[in-house]
Parts: structure tokens; sequence; C-alpha cells
């Protein structure tokens, strides 16, 4: 905003393009009306001009109307729809004529505006080009006018348009004058007085239409490098124009001379050759008649060919072949000049016999002979070189001719381009900023509605003008007018700063400004003396100078601050009361820029712990206080996030001391000062991790030193599994064939034995068999320790109830009742668990043989959670100092003719038990009968 | 039991006592007729397959039931077994596995196999008899064919 460089406005612009245009619509109209009424002084206007043309008077007419239709009404819209019009019609009119010009139309034109009044008048040429011309260029200058034109074209375009009418109306004018001043051959285009109404016609509506476009302030002179050199180009090429113009036309002149230098030496020779044939003549009658009176003036024509003959010399100078033909021809026109006298001489003295014999001697006829000849070649020559000169001036006529022209429209193109380039420097802000200076009542308008409150004081500090803002502000309504000057303010106020302490008057805001203080966001609070009106305001201002740089006002802003002061101090006590929270937080904590990773907080446990110092903190980014190696994969990390999910992560930290620490993040995005950013919460698990570490290591080496031994177990069980294979099968074979063999003798041979040899081979196979239930009870007793457990959900009621279905050859012939408790659902191997009831149900029956009533009691109770299951029998029992023998392998504690068994059983009962992780348990009294316990882990309550 | 060629079955048997009493219990049941003894894996290959000694005996000539013990020398039971039910020309054919074995191991084993029948052989010999008896009857009765009746 320079305003210096704005041009002021010039309200006379508009004067003059109101003149300019009633003055082209008078020159216009008036020669119409001398056409129409035959008005000889009306129709050219300007005395000495040849008469304006109806066609140009049209024009001029109307254009001239446009123009002063538009500055008297400051462009209004009906003016410029108007101007559009003029601008089409003139457009058209200038067209046609071109046609006429160019094309060969027939239109006359003219005869349109005047009708029959021009009868009588001889046929009217059409209008030159240049004048057509001027009338297309002023139909588009009008058109732009219109508001069919864009106006970002329309401002260039009539600015370059308008000049260049102007420059073709000065044309004929500097013509004239250069033609007053140095004479006709300085009028170098050619032009005349006649031209001069037309001329003054272009002038007034270019300069017109200049002045209208300055008066509207839509021209703004702009002499940009680029204008500048375009202006300056135009001229050169509008001088350059004009120099080769001048060099044709005065080559056009310079040969018009020589045609007539020609001409005269052929008038020169002529005479001679006339004046000598007179002098024959005179010679001839004289000798003839003898009469003295035909030698009179001989004398005369003497001197006269003499005269020729130098005249003839000058004339010829330049050429040296005349030259020389002269000097021939000298001597030998004296020598006939003699010869005559001579011959006259004799006539006069010896008389005509010897007169006549002198010219029988034919000496004078071939003198003659000889010079006419010479004289004809001088003639001849002139005429070769007259024709070549013709020739020539033509050429140079037409190149002159045709260059005129084309040399002015150049020069009007590029001054018109030129002139567009200087406008087009007028930018829409430019508009904006003139319209805003344009204007000092809507500046006005504008300052008295801000919101901020403006005082404008002079020097001395009196307080010229206040806004409305202003008043509002400091209480004050608008009708109190007096109230606000300064010791008035001074005795209602008190300034104070923000913290309380009250400002004497000569540092108040205005006495600041006073001193050449610009003054920004000051912001202090207003007390009114007496109440408790009281308002915090942000001040602002600066002096103001004018051109010279001299002050002459001072202005103070006031913008009312108090709500977002009160508002910034709950923010305050409230972000106080999060900052608490931020810095005591006992865990290191930050938080860091989204975009350039840098803190941009961080708290006291942070800077304890890393041992960077706040500050340090605030000028890292996240990079540094990770490793390097790190690095890779937090790129990666940052990467990826950007979810606003919280989230735990493990990292590890650099520390000032160069020491690095494991840490757990957790952080969460917010915005922190309008930055995206993550708050970081930070825990330091270096000592767990190695706590961990450590318990890994452990587990490492717990689980190796596993492997090794369940390796070592896994061969031993194959071993084990091996001979097991080997026992079942061949074993076994060997007591099958004792068996087997035993029975066959006694099946086949039997009779033939006697008791005493049967009974030994019934023994062999009861052995036999006996050693066969041993090992398959050694067999399934291996096998329960080998296998591993199929555990799957077992319901026991339905296990006993079939197992006790199952066991058919304990049942015969026997009375057995059997009562069903509340049993659990349990989880574990069926196949074993099946074992147990088998071995516990069978046994019991087994015990109760010698009972006349067997009773069994299958149940459970709970105990500690856990389920206790039990089979008790009314049978013999045991003795309890036993009890601890009962589930040992082998171990009986009875007599196998009492009671048949292995001894396996229990300890089969037990493995199972023990393998499901629960305990197995007898009570008994001995003759009354045994309870057998047992738990499994995890067994269920049924009910 | 019209056809004498036809085998109606293999018994694979390496001990001899216990090949013995097998003969002696289906003697008793009546069925020691057409009985072809291998007494180890390859010789009972040979018998199904029709190679070595047996070559030219046509493989659908039966047997009609295979009885066949699990530990045997050179190629063991399960082998034969697995030889059996992998080729289209024996698979019917019926195995029994008759062993002293109870091993689950083998057990699974066989009947992933596709075993038709698996018995222990007990120590006792009367119950070796009729389990020996009530298979032998049970799977040459479901072989019959229906004009050997009677």
């Amino acid at each position: 905003m320079n305003a210096d460089r704005l041009p002021r406005p010039a309200p006379y612009s508009r004067v003059f393009s109101q003149i300019a245009g009633i003055a082209t619509a008078l020159l216009g109209g008036g020669a119409l009306l001398g056409w129409w009424s035959n008005n000889e002084g009306l129709k050219s206007i300007v005395p000495g001009s040849s008469a304006l043309r109806p066609n140009i008077a049209v024009v001029m007419l109307l254009c001239g109307g446009g123009l002063a239709f538009l500055s008297l009404t400051r462009s209004a819209k009906p003016a410029r729809l108007c101007a559009g019009l003029v601008g089409i019609i003139v457009m058209v009119l200038g067209g046609l004529s071109l046609g006429e010009h160019f094309l060969g139309w027939n239109l006359e034109i003219d005869r349109w505006f005047i009708g029959p009044q021009i009868n009588g008048t001889s046929r009217m040429p059409p209008l030159t080009p240049t004048t057509a011309l001027c009338f297309v260029v002023m139909g588009i200058l009008f058109f732009a006018q219109s508001p069919l034109a864009s106006r970002r074209w329309s401002l260039p375009l009539a600015a370059g348009l308008s000049v260049a009418l102007v420059f073709v109306g000065l044309l004929p004018l500097a013509g004239l004058l250069l033609e007053t001043l140095f004479g006709r051959q300085w009028n170098l285009m050619g032009m005349n007085v006649s031209a001069l109404t037309v001329s003054a016609g272009f002038l007034l509506l270019g300069s017109g239409v200049l002045a209208l476009l300055q008066s509207q302030r839509q021209l703004v002179w702009s002499l940009g490098g680029f204008t500048t050199a375009g202006f300056v180009s135009g001229i050169l090429l509008v001088v350059l124009a004009a120099a080769v113009a001048f060099t044709y036309t005065k080559r056009m002149l310079e040969t018009t001379t020589w045609l007539s230098h020609r001409q005269e030496v052929i008038q020169k020779v002529q005479e001679v050759m006339t004046d000598i044939t007179d002098l024959i003549s005179q010679q001839r009658v004289y000798v003839i008649l003898g009469e003295e009176e035909f030698l009179n003036g001989r004398e005369q024509t003497r001197s006269e060919v003499a005269k020729d003959l130098i005249d003839l010399r000058k004339l010829t100078a330049d050429n040296p072949n005349q030259q020389r033909r002269l000097t021939q021809l000298e001597p030998l026109i004296g020598q006939r000049i003699d010869w005559d006298e001579q011959v006259i001489a004799a006539r006069r003295d010896q008389g005509f016999p010897s007169a006549v014999q002198m010219i029988g001697t034919r000496q004078g006829i071939s003198l003659s002979a000889e010079m006419t000849g010479l004289l004809q070649e001088m003639e001849d020559e002139e005429y070769r070189l007259l024709a070549m000169d013709r020739k020539q001036a033509r050429t140079v006529t037409i190149t002159a001719f045709s260059l005129l022209p084309l040399g002015v429209f150049l020069s009007l193109t590029i001054l018109s381009l030129g002139l567009s380039f200087l406008n087009a420097g007028v930018t829409e802000q430019k508009h904006a900023q003139k319209a805003l200076r344009g204007n000092e009542a809507q500046l006005q308008t504008i300052v008295e509605n801000l919101d901020e409150g403006v005082i404008v004081a002079d020097l001395d500090g009196r307080l010229l003008q206040w806004n409305r803002a202003a008043l509002q502000l400091h209480g004050y309504s608008s009708s109190e007018q007096d109230r606000r000057h300064f010791p008035e303010l001074v005795d209602t106020f008190e300034i104070s700063t923000l913290d309380g302490l009250v400002l004497p008057v000569e540092e108040w805001p205005l006495a600041q400004i006073l001193r050449d203080k610009k003054l920004h966001n000051l912001e202090l609070r207003l007390h009114r003396i007496g109440s408790d009106w009281e308002r915090i305001f942000d001040y602002g201002g600066t002096l103001v100078h004018d051109e010279t740089g001299r002050p002459v006002l001072a202005i103070v802003t006031v913008a009312d601050i108090t709500e977002r002061k009160l508002a910034d101090e709950r923010v305050r006590a409230s972000e106080g009361r999060y900052r608490t929270l931020f810095e005591s937080n006992p865990n290191p904590m930050w938080v860091y820029d989204l975009e350039t990773l840098s803190f941009l907080a961080v708290n006291v446990a942070a800077v304890r712990h890393y041992g960077f110092t706040e500050k340090e903190f605030l000028a890292m980014t996240l990079k540094d206080i990770r490793p390097a190696e790190d690095i890779p994969s937090l790129m990666d990390n940052l990467s990826q996030a950007g979810s606003e999910l919280d989230e735990t992560t493990e990292w590890r930290h650099r520390k000032k001391d160069g020491g690095s620490i494991d840490v757990e993040i957790t952080s969460h995005e917010l915005l922190w000062l309008g930055r995206p950013a993550r708050l970081v919460l930070i825990n330091d698990i270096t000592d767990h991790k190695r706590a961990e570490d450590q318990i890994r290591q452990l587990n490492l080496e717990l689980e190796e030193r596993v492997q090794h031994r369940t390796a070592e177990l896994e061969s031993a069980n194959k071993e084990l599994e091996a001979f097991s294979y080997s026992v079942s099968h061949d074993l076994r074979s060997p007591l099958r064939t004792v068996d087997g063999f035993s029975q066959a003798v006694l099946e086949d041979f039997g009779p033939q034995l006697p008791d005493e040899g049967r009974r030994y081979l019934q023994t062999i196979r009861d052995g036999a068999q006996r050693m066969g239930v041993l090992i398959d009870d050694l067999l399934t007793f291996s096998r329960l320790s080998r296998l591993p457990l199929h555990k799957e959900n077992v319901d026991m009621g339905r296990m006993v109830r079939d197992t006790f279905a199952e066991l058919d050859s304990e049942k015969q012939g026997r009375k057995i009742e059997l009562k069903i408790g509340d049993l659990p659902k349990v989880h574990g191997d069926p196949a074993l668990l099946k074992q147990v009831w088998i071995n516990l149900l069978s046994n019991a029956m087994k015990y109760t043989r010698k009972r006349e009533m067997a009773v069994i009691e299958v149940g459970s109770s709970r105990e500690n959670g856990a389920a206790t299951c039990f089979v008790s029998d009314n049978g013999t029992g045991f003795d309890m100092q036993y009890a601890h023998k009962l589930f040992g392998v082998f171990q009986r504690l009875h007599r196998t003719d009492e009671f048949e068994g292995t001894g396996v059983g229990l300890a089969i009962v037990q493995r199972v038990i023990h393998r499901h992780g629960g305990r197995v348990w007898a009570e008994a009294t001995e003759g009354k009968g045994a309870t057998f316990y047992f738990t499994l882990e995890g067994a269920k309550q049924k009910v | 039991m019209s056809d004498n060629n036809a085998v109606e079955i293999l018994l694979v048997e390496d001990t001899p006592e216990d090949l013995e009493l097998a003969l002696r219990a289906l003697r008793k049941a009546n069925l020691a007729n057409h009985i072809q003894i291998a007494r180890d894996g390859a010789e009972a290959m040979e018998f199904l397959f029709a190679e070595g000694a047996h070559k030219g005996r046509k493989i659908e000539n039966g047997p009609k039931v295979i009885l066949l013990d699990l530990k045997l020398p050179k190629v063991d039971g399960m082998e034969v077994l697995r030889r059996v039910k992998s080729d289209p020309r024996t698979r019917a054919i019926p195995v029994v596995v008759l062993t002293s074995s109870k091993e689950q191991k083998d057990v699974v084993e066989s009947y992933q196999l596709g075993v038709n029948s698996y018995i222990v052989k007990p120590v006792n010999f009367e119950r070796f008899v009729a389990a020996v008896q009530d298979l032998g009857m049970y799977w040459l009765l479901l072989n019959q064919p229906p004009k050997l009746d009677g």
C-alpha cells in the first residue's frame, strides 16, 4: 500500500471528456446540417478545410454523443448500453467503407445520410482506408465501454485504442505544422489542411475517452520495466517508420528533379540544332539573293548558340559521354559558322559564282552532317536516360506510397500494444485499493463500524475523533460529546497494569504513542474511579505520518479482552491442576510432536530418570533417546501408528549417561497447542525385565533337565515295554504248553492214569493257570504306569452299575445287596477308572463270600472341596495294623487257600488313583467289614 | 468240503507246541481238513501270493480264513497282515489274529490294518480251544458257498 504513488483524483478529466464529447458531436452535427442546408461553411467547419463527408459527420455525431452521455452520467448502465450500440454502428460503417475500398463495393454510404440534396455533385469516392480503419477502431473502443465487454479486456483495449486515435488525429496536425514551418517537403505524411476537421474529430474523441477512463479511476500509469520497454520500442518504431518514409519521399523528390533536368538538356540540344540550322539557312538565302537584311540578328543567334553550349556543358557536367561529345561539337560548330562567314564574305566580295563554287566544295555540308550527328547522339542519350529515370521514379513512388500507410499502421499497432501493457498493470488489487482510497467516506464508515475502538488524537494529545466502539468500550453514549476529552478521561479513569500497578498519565497508551512508540497488544486494566467498573483492554496504536514522513496524527486502538482474560485465567487454573498431575507424576511422562518427533513437554520424573535437563529434552527428538539400532523400527512403528487407541509397547531408551533401559510405553494421541502430538507414560521395566530374563533362563535350564530326564524315562519305558511285550508273549507260551499238554494227557490218557497221577496233572494245570493270571496282572500293573492318561468326563454312578453287572463269576449263587449312593461326575481315564471299580467291587464281593447276605455300599462324600468315593462291605475286614501293606504289589493279608488272589488288584487301584492325582486309603475292623476310600483331584460333586 | 484243492484255513504259527495244540483244537472242532500250515511270515506270504514253493497255485483258491500269530520269525505277523490287507487279491480274506499278546499297541495296530478278529490265546487251553472253535466256525460258515451246503 503506497498511497504516495497513486495519482490524486482529477475531477477536470471528466469535464474534459464531457467537453470533448459535446464538441465532437457538434462538429459532426454541424457538418451534417451543412450538407442538408447546403451551407459550404458549415460543411467544412474549419475554414480552409475541405467539406466534412456526411459519413464521417454521422460517425462524429454518434461517437461524440456517446462519449458525452458516458461522461455526463458517470458511465451508468444505460449510457454504457448506448455506447455499445454506437460502437456496433460505427464498426459496421467502418467495415463497409473498408469493403468499398478493398473489395470494390459501390455503396456510396454518404448518400444514405444526405439523400437527394447531393444531386448534381460529382460521385463521391469511398473513404480513405485510414479513416475507415479509424472508424473500426472507434467502434471497438465504444463497444469496449458496453456492459457486454469483459472488464478484464475492455480497459486496456479502450486505453490503447484511444491513444491510437489521438495519434492518428495528431499526425495531420503535425504534418501541417511542419509544412508551415519548414516547407512543403516536410509534410511527410502527405496530410493536408483538407483533413483537418477529421483529425480534430479523432483527436477530440481519443483524448475524451482517455479522460473518461482517467475520471473513472481505471487508468493508472504504471511504468514498469515491460511497459516502458514496450512504449520505448513503440516510439522507436514510429521514428523508424518516419525515417524510412522520409528517405523514400526524398528520393522521390530527387528523381522528379532529375526528370526535369533531362528534359532541359534535350531542350537545349534542340535549341542549338535549331539555331545552327537558322544560321545555315540565313547564309543560303543571302548567297542566293545577296541582300544584307537576311543577315540581321545573326550575331545574336551566334551568341545564343554559344550560351546554350555553355549551359549544356553545365547541365551535363555529371555525364562524361556528353562532355566528350560537347568537346567535339564546339570546334565543329565554330568551324561551320566560320565557313558560313567565309561563304558570306565570298558572296559579298566576289559575287555569287565564287560563293556557289565554295558551296560546291561541300565542305560546309560535311561539317553540318558531322555536327548534326553529334547533336543527335546527345539527344538520344538524354532520351535514354530519361526513360531510365522515369522507370526508377515510378518504383520509388510506389514504394514510398505503400510504405507510408504501412509504417503508420505498424506504429499505431505497437503503440496500442504498449498501452495495453501499460494498463495490464492495473490489477484487481489496485482496483480494490483505489476503491478503498477513492472514497474517504467509505473509509470513515469502515472505521466507524469496526468492533475495535479507534481514537484519533493530534500531536498535542487532543482527542479528535472516537469511533462508536471506542465510545461504547469506555461506557460513553454517543451524545456525550464533550466528555471524552483528555482531562475528563484523566479524572474519570485509572489505568493500571494487570498486576494492579497504577500507571501515571505520562505512561498511558496515548502518551506512549506520542513519544513515537508503536503499541501492540498492550494489556492494561481500565478502572472507572469511584465505581467497580473495570475492564481489561488490549491497547495498540501508532503515529500516522504524511507523505514527507512528518507525524500528523496519533491513533489508539482499543479492544475489550476482559472476557477472554477471565476465560484464560480459568483455563490457566485448570491447566495448573492438570499440569500438577503431569509434573508430579512419579512415572516419567512427556509429550512429543507426531510430525517432528521433538519433545514438547517433559515432567520432573523424566528429567530425574533420564538425566537430561528439561531444556536438553526440549531440544531433542524422540530419536535421540533411542539406541541407534532401534531407530528403523521406531520409524516403522510411527508410520503404522495413527490409531488413537492407547497402546502399551516395550522399547529401549537411552539415558544421558549412555545407559540403556527397558521401558514399557503407554501412549495416547492428543492435540498439544494445536499440533498433533502423543502423550507418553514411561514405565522403567529394566529390573523387571532382568528378573524375567533370569526366570526365562532358569526355565530354559529346567526344561533342558526335564527333557533330559524325560528322554531317560522314555528310554527306560521303552525297555520296560519291550520287556513286558516279551513277557506277555514268551512267558505265557510255555505256560500254555504246560497247561495244554497236561489237559491233552488228561483227555486222551486220563482213564489209564491212577487217580494220584490225574491229581498231579490237575495241580500242574492250576499252577500254570495261576502263573498266567499273575503275569496278566503284572502286565496290567506295569501298563498302568506306562500308558498316558486319556481323560474325559466320566459318570461314576453309571460306571459302578455297569461294572457290577459285568462281574458275573462272583455273583453266582450268592445274595448280594448293592447300595449305590450319590456319585460324582469326574474327569479321568475311563478305562483305568473302570479297572479301579472292577478291583474294588470284586474285592468286596470276594471278601463277603462267607456272609449269608453280602451288603456292599458305594457312595461319595465331599470333604474340603474334593469328592471322596468309598466302597464298604460287611466282609471279613482286616487288622488295621497291616493297613499300610494293603496297597503293595503282591502284598496279601489272607492266605490263598482262604481267598485266592495275586496281591496286585489293590496295587493297581492305588496306581490309578495316584496317577489321577488322588489318594486311596482303607478302614476296617477284622470280622466286620472294610471300607475303601479314594479321592480324585478335580472330582465334581454330582448333586 | 467238496473241493479238495481248496485250502480252508491258513494257520500261521511258529511255536510247535502252540501249533500242535491249535491243530488239536481245530481237529476237535472238525475243522482239521484243508489246513495249510506256515511256520513263519515268509512262508505264509509265499503261500498266500503263490510264490516260491507254492508257485502255480491259484491265489483265488483260498484260504477262506487266516489264523495269524503276531510273533513270528523272518516276517512278523503284523507285516503279513499289512500285505494281505493291502493286496486287492487277498484283501477279502478274513484274518483272525491269534496271539498271546494283549498289548494295546498290537491290538490297535491290527485293527488299523483291517484285522477281522483279535483273539488273545489264554493259558487255559480249554478256553483256547473254545475260542478257536468258535472263531473258525464263524468265519467258515460265513464264507461257505451255498452249493457246498449239506
